[in-house]
């Protein structure tokens, strides 16, 4: 025997850099804490589209005179009743063709809501549908710049002054460009326009007829744009760029795809798809209009939460779970007293709409996959996993230790992601039907992990416990053990070849337990995945630390 | 392996701990740092001319280079300077520069016809003061005024002799001696003089000035 143990502690978070030091593999509703990474944040439902009939998905939010608003796309505005109640509810359905295009809170304390052509204004009693009228058909991004408003107009940036006169073409672009985007900031206020597949940043002052700096080209489109500090971020389709104006540089780009072949969707304008809070990038990754197999690998549908400073990513689903079919527009930092983030998506296999919150409290599903484990190129068996689970050392109030902890290994000998898709609802809550015939869809085998990814099973993670017509069309996995719902037809799910070590299951602790997982199958590998599945939590922020895999060295293979 | 077969190994010292190469990334940047990347607006400014305005400038100047505007009103071209909180004109295209040229014009005894000559001046001339004296001498003897393409000026209480129509006499005594006839064309100024004198030498001082 020659017994090894390598400690699992990059727990800082995942990372678009190959290698990048101190990143694990992946993570699900994990977050880098004092000691380790915790169950820290979760997006949590406040409105629905039960709650509120007919709610939209919701693609701006604003705040003004205390209130929130958010506008749908079909144009509906909807208001706090009480400043941080949630309780949102339609306080306008303009009489103008709008599918939402722009909502801002102007410096006179007034709401500026965008519809296709007109420019309405809401001064908190009485709503003027076309307060400005003319503009073209498209969205209509606004930001505040000193006293004025500016918004784009489709060839054009339009200028609202301080005293309401309206130019709309204050700042005119060549004819076939679109103004997608703009935000003000320290050195002006910066343009985004997009011709083609190509983008263009211009930053401009109102003064001055053209840009004060030359115009930067970005390749792909330029979806949105924030402020950083006295820098703005920039969201184009291939990457994320950093720019004071005048020079810019490339601070990320994406998950698996080097030269961004694949890259972020840009069917809808969205540009409050991304937001800075502190030192963090929220971006909104929302689901492809055609659906490609790219989604299902680390670059899921979802929140992204980004330190910028050190270039770790986290990722938290939304509310329902869903990471596969799910359309996110609009991510807003309420400015009231307790600085909320707001954050609107649309659950396209529910067929519902939500107005939900990043909240401070962890979800009650987790996962973290390992950093590569295991030196060098020799031959071992995995043979076992200590696990060091503890309470994030930041909460206060009381928190109920009841979870479970599944640990899971995968030796690099199949393919990590794979996708497939039921053909026809389950016979029973652990059946999962699926067509064995389809070359589309992964091979799964008996062991593997599943993960659905929509519906109401979504987020669940279960083990194929046996197969039953294998390679058919009505091919049947028996899990492990029984999902909360059968699961439907047509429903997108991840296989995964992580083998289930074991999951230990936890009820009203006094306190923690040591958690000693013994790989009893020894698994052969090379190199190794260590994969931790926490579920069942109800208000623990649990905090993985500094952990260690256990390993025999067997050795060179045979030459 | 079993916690207690793990726990066997570890005492007897089977187990080797083995360190990753990697560790955690602690090379943050500090990207809202101050550097010298917080004046590329100002350098920018200096490296390229700065556009003009069609227009009055109205804003409040947030840098010293916005402190300076060019307007071209396309009827006038302004400077603005913004000082004492408000914005300072200056019209360029209005400004009236003078310019200034001196001409010697000899009139040489025993030219007892009248002769034609011409000088080149370059600029328009709008006023020429002509000072007759003697060869040799400094003293004054006849002076005349020249306006162009005015009515000549004539004033009696000035001593510019018994022909004080600058544009018949301009400078000399009568048809004996004089220089007179001036026209100003293409940047040519041509006259006509003459000297009957059989001793003495002349000299006209052309004093001009125009724009």
């Amino acid at each position: 025997m020659s017994l090894k143990a390598v400690p699992i502690r990059n727990y800082a978070g995942f990372s678009d850099k190959k290698g990048f030091p101190g990143a694990h593999y992946y993570s699900q509703g994990f977050f880098h804490s004092e000691f380790g990474a915790a169950l820290l944040y979760s997006i949590v439902k406040r409105k629905d589209s039960t709650d509120i009939s007919g709610l939209g998905a919701v693609k701006y939010f604003a705040k003004a005179s205390l209130y929130n608003f958010a506008q749908d796309d079909n144009g509906k505005i909807y208001k706090e009743a009480t400043p941080g109640a949630y309780d949102f509810a339609l306080a306008r359905t303009p009489g103008v063709t709008s599918n939402g295009a722009g909502l801002l809170g102007d410096q006179k304390g007034r709401l500026l809501y965008a519809g296709n052509t007109d420019l309405g204004m809401y001064d908190m009693t009485t709503w003027t549908d076309s307060w400005k009228g003319s503009l073209r058909s498209w969205q209509h991004p606004m930001d505040t710049y000193e006293d004025s408003v500016v918004m784009g107009n489709k060839t054009s940036f339009a200028l609202l002054a301080s005293d309401d006169s309206f130019n709309p073409d204050a700042f005119t672009l060549p004819s076939s460009f679109t103004a997608d985007a703009v935000k003000s900031g320290v050195n002006g206020i910066l343009l985004g326009a997009n011709y083609l597949y190509q983008g263009v940043l211009m930053l401009w002052n109102l003064t001055t007829t053209r840009a004060i700096a030359p115009w930067k080209y970005t390749k792909g489109q330029i979806l949105a744009i924030e402020r950083y500090g006295s820098n703005w971020i920039v969201i184009t389709q291939r990457e994320i760029l950093l720019t004071n104006g005048y020079t810019t540089s490339r601070l990320l780009g994406l998950l698996d795809d080097n030269f961004s072949f694949n890259g972020l969707e840009t069917s809808t304008i969205s540009p409050q798809r991304v937001l800075v809070v502190n030192d963090t990038l929220i971006l909104l990754n929302t689901a492809r209009t055609s659906l490609v197999s790219y989604e299902f690998g680390r670059m899921k549908p979802g929140v992204y939460m980004i330190d910028i400073p050190t270039g770790y990513w986290s990722f938290v689903p939304v509310s329902t779970l869903n990471t596969i079919s799910i359309d996110l527009y609009a991510a807003f930092a309420d400015n009231s007293s307790d600085q909320r983030i707001l954050v609107g998506y649309r659950d396209n296999q529910l067929s519902k709409s939500y107005i939900g919150t990043l909240s401070n409290t962890g979800g009650s599903v987790a996962q973290l996959v390992s950093e590569e484990l295991g030196t060098g190129p020799t031959q071992k068996t995995a043979e076992a996993v200590v696990l060091n689970i503890g309470l994030n050392s930041g909460i206060v109030d009381p928190a109920t230790l009841t979870f479970s902890v599944s640990l899971k290994i995968y030796n690099f000998k199949r393919q990590l992601w794979g996708k497939n898709v039921t053909n026809a609802a389950g016979a029973a809550a652990d059946k999962i039907r699926v067509d064995g015939t389809s070359a589309t869809n992964y091979k799964a085998q008996v062991g593997d992990e599943v993960t659905v990814l929509e519906g109401p099973n979504a987020g669940q993670i279960r083990h194929i416990a046996s197969i039953a017509n294998n390679a058919a069309s009505n091919e049947t996995w028996t899990l492990d053990s029984a999902l909360p719902n059968t699961t439907g037809s047509s429903i997108y799910l991840n296989v995964q070849p992580f083998k289930l070590v074991e999951k230990k299951t936890f009820s009203s602790l006094t306190e923690l337990k040591t958690l000693y997982f013994d790989v009893k199958n020894r698994v052969k590998g090379k190199k190794y995945l260590v994969k931790v599945v926490i579920d069942g939590v109800t208000n623990a922020q649990l905090e993985l630390k500094e952990s260690v895999f256990i390993y025999n060295d067997l050795g060179y293979d045979s030459i | 392996m079993t916690q207690s077969e793990l726990e066997q190994a570890a005492q007897a010292g089977q187990i080797e701990t083995v360190q990753p190469s990697v560790t955690q990334n602690t090379q943050s940047q500090d990207i809202n740092q101050s550097t010298l990347l917080d004046f590329l607006p100002v350098l920018f400014g200096l490296r390229a001319p700065q556009k003009h305005l069609t227009a009055a400038p109205t804003f409040t100047p947030k840098t010293f280079l916005e402190q300076i505007q060019f307007v071209d009103t396309g009827s006038e071209k302004d400077l603005y300077l913004y000082f004492n909180n408000a914005w300072q004109k200056s019209t360029l295209n209005a400004l009236y520069s003078v310019q200034r040229d001196h001409k010697s014009i000899s009139l040489p005894k025993n030219t007892i016809t009248d002769q034609t000559g011409t000088t080149s001046i370059d600029f328009t001339p709008a006023l020429i003061i002509g000072i007759l004296h003697n060869q040799g001498s400094t003293t004054p003897i006849y002076f005349g005024f020249w306006l162009n393409s005015s009515t000549p000026y004539e004033s009696s209480p000035i001593p510019c002799g018994n022909r004080p129509d600058s544009v018949t006499s301009f400078v000399g005594p009568d048809s004996s001696e004089y220089l007179n006839t001036l026209s100003f064309s293409g940047g040519t100024l041509t006259y006509h003089y003459k000297n009957n004198s059989v001793t003495t030498d002349a000299v006209v001082e052309l004093l001009i000035g125009g724009s």
